[in-house]
């Protein structure tokens, strides 16, 4: 089998070329240091924006509660307003209902001192339907 | 330590704070039975308990009556249940702003 000119697979004249095999790890992209700084930086920039919106929530937050404080006087005196007439009408209905109730008195109040002493939600409430008293105690939950 | 007084010796106030209602609170939010309070503590300040047991009675009653509130809720359970009788026998008939329909008033 030396020299017969059998047809065989053999390398290309000159052999082939050269092979690359050393490692080959390129140095690339951003260093850690400087990755560290730039996700730093993120945040600081971040930060200084919530900083600055928070100041201006809170001068918007002030503004509300000047105008709560500007409007409470008329605020206090409709309500003052709406619980004097409550009481009032739960007084006429209790001299209605409470006619031929022996020994009551109509409007007694239970305390001693002639101090004005302000009405529980209760008993405004005493004659209207649960769902109004507890949505008078419970509804409102918080100044946003 | 009741004729030691610990707490002023010291400078320290730990639980001076939460002893009244009628002192100062934090918020400066006003207790409901602060006047009462206050009313009672004045009345019977600096006689002595039995002393203060006989003189201050009405406004110890009402202190009482302010934060348990007894004579309050038992006078309006009497109404209600006259209504609710009222209202069975068909003497009485509710009103519509006591019904649950809105009324309009202010």
């Amino acid at each position: 089998m030396a020299a017969s000119k059998v047809k065989q697979d053999m390398p290309p004249p000159g052999g082939y070329g050269p092979i690359d095999y050393k490692r080959n790890l390129p140095k690339r992209g951003l260093s850690g240091y400087s990755m560290f700084g730039i996700g730093i930086g993120v945040m600081l920039f971040g930060y200084w924006r919530l900083f600055k919106w928070n100041r201006e929530r809170r001068r918007l937050q002030i503004e509300e509660m000047e105008a709560r404080v500007a409007l409470m006087p008329l605020m206090q005196a409709e309500l003052d307003r709406r619980t004097l007439r409550i009481i009032r009408e739960n007084l006429e209905e209790e001299a209605i209902l409470m006619k031929d109730v022996p020994g009551w008195k109509v409007g007694e109040k239970v305390f001693h001192t002639e101090r004005w002493v302000s009405p529980l939600s209760s008993e405004l409430y005493n004659l209207r339907t649960r769902e109004e008293l507890l949505h008078k105690r419970y509804g409102f939950q918080w100044y946003v | 330590m009741p004729f030691v007084d610990l707490q002023t010796r010291l400078g320290l106030n730990l639980d001076r704070w939460l002893l009244l209602q009628s002192g100062a609170q934090p918020q400066k939010r006003a207790a409901r039975c602060h006047a009462f309070e206050k009313e009672w503590i004045e009345c019977s300040h600096g006689i002595g308990q039995t002393r203060a047991k006989n003189e201050c009675k009405l406004e110890y009653e009402d202190f009482y009556e302010c934060m348990h509130l007894h004579k309050t809720y038992q006078r309006l359970a009497e109404i209600r249940k006259q209504r609710d009788k009222m209202v069975k026998e068909g003497t009485y008939v509710v009103p519509p702003h006591h019904s649950g329909k809105r009324d309009d008033l202010p």
